[in-house]
């Protein structure tokens, strides 16, 4: 039976080429949550991200007849959307440090659970990178958030910072060193 | 990678909830639709221009195959119906089957913008899928069972279609010169009951673009103009009665 058969992202976007708004949905569906986050890490407000990336959707809908065939969608759907909320950002000429909160417990590392004492540390430690990283500049903040939150590869960093591979890897081990101080390490 | 950047993976940040972007998206599609990605035919024109060439082409399509041409027998309408006798093409969609996004029934009639019927001659529909565009569309997906025998190609036994209806033009149906047509009204509307083998698909036309968005079938078609704008499309390998009582018996869930 054909019926159930969820339709391959090449299927949906030349559905959507084609001017299938619900094949499109299906697609921005599927980057939805990575763009949003990017997004917000940029603009660092979910009002101001939801509004980036709402448009930067509307905007790679109507641009999908540039897009190239074959290629795949999510580096080039990021690309939009972080160019769209960096405008937005300027536009709105804010700076705000952007607050990012950890969500309870840690991946556990090993077996058995940690002493309390351990927790609290691990919990504070948490706190003051995820604070730190809201201190650096966006520029620094997004580059670390695309690779090791949101754990983009280095080629889908590249498409949504808009800059090349290599400049990714110096950026990002910049950005690094600047963290080890906002935290207070040696770098 | 270094220790701190280990640490950064192992963080669980709480991200604030990701909003409804998709749907959001669609609902913008859906009322402004006036850029589609691809044009393949001028816009930004009126209305009649654009049904005009969508009627050029599909002039131009069967003028362009000999065989076709001589079997252009007759057009008949309802007022958001054609049914274009031409020889359709093989049934190059057979694989698919594939509607639109699937949903569930209750998602379907908030999104759809018309009361999506469920025939209570058959209860709960096994898949229901959703469509925005050219014009809103629910499709009700029914497993075969007794009753409902596998329609040839489909892997389904029936399906039942609703088309939120607009202007011009909204569904052809393309028939065979061996297919008969007959005229019938369901519920005090008017109908067409399509039977025989050659009736191979439907294509709606998309407003924007004028591509042709071509849907698999199979079987018998049984199309209702409803009262309220929307068109009823029951298709299987039902006989003519099954299929009325089937679409008689359309009621709000």
């Amino acid at each position: 039976m054909v019926v159930g058969r969820p339709l391959t992202e090449h299927e949906l976007v030349e559905r959507a080429r084609g001017g299938d708004g619900a094949a499109y949905a299906a697609l921005v569906r599927d980057h939805e949550e990575t763009a949003f986050r990017i997004a917000y890490v940029i603009c660092g407000s979910a009002a101001d991200a939801e509004e980036a990336a709402q448009e930067a959707f509307v905007k790679a809908y109507n641009a999908l007849g540039r897009f190239r065939r074959g290629e795949p969608l999510r580096p080039w759907l990021l690309a939009i959307v972080a160019n769209e909320a960096r405008n937005r950002r300027r536009a709105a000429g804010r700076r705000a440090a952007l607050a990012l909160r950890a969500a309870g417990e840690g991946r556990p590392s090993g077996g058995a659970a940690p002493s309390p004492e351990a927790a609290l540390l691990a919990g504070e430690r948490r706190a003051a990178l995820l604070a730190g990283l809201g201190r650096l500049s966006e520029r620094d903040r997004t580059v670390i958030a695309c690779r090791h939150l949101l754990e983009l590869s280095e080629a889908e960093t590249a498409a949504a910072l808009g800059v090349r591979v290599g400049t990714v890897k110096s950026r990002l081990s910049r950005a690094l060193a600047r963290l080890r101080k906002e935290v207070g390490e040696d770098v | 990678m270094s220790d701190l950047e280990l640490e950064l993976r192992e963080l669980r940040v709480d991200w604030p909830e990701t909003p409804d972007l998709a749907g959001a998206v669609a609902g913008r599609l859906e009322r402004a639709p006036a850029t589609p990605p691809r044009r393949r035919l001028p816009l930004g024109r009126p209305a009649w221009q654009l049904a005009a060439a969508i009627v050029a082409l599909v002039v131009a399509v069967v003028a362009a195959v000999p065989p076709a041409r001589s079997a252009v027998l007759d057009l008949l309408g309802l007022g958001s119906v054609r049914i274009v006798r031409e020889e359709p093409q093989p049934s190059r969609f057979a694989s698919d089957l594939a509607l639109g996004e699937p949903v569930t029934l209750e998602q379907a009639g908030r999104r759809a913008g018309f009361p999506v019927l469920v025939p209570a001659e058959v209860g709960e529909p096994d898949a229901v899928y959703i469509s925005a565009q050219p014009t809103s569309r629910v499709d009700l997906v029914y497993r075969p069972r007794p009753g409902l025998p596998e329609a040839s190609t489909t892997g389904a036994g029936l399906l039942v279609t609703e088309f939120r209806a607009i202007a011009e033009p909204v569904i052809e149906k393309t028939v065979g010169a061996s297919a008969s047509v007959e005229r019938l009204t369901v519920g005090g509307a008017p109908a067409y009951f399509i039977s025989g083998d050659d009736h191979g698909f439907a294509y709606v036309p998309t407003a924007g673009g004028g591509a042709f968005e071509p849907q698999r079938l199979a079987g018998n078609t049984l199309l209702v103009e409803r009262s309220d704008g929307v068109l009823l499309r029951v298709e299987g390998e039902l006989s003519r009665d099954e299929a009325v009582r089937i679409a008689e018996s359309a009621r709000e869930p």
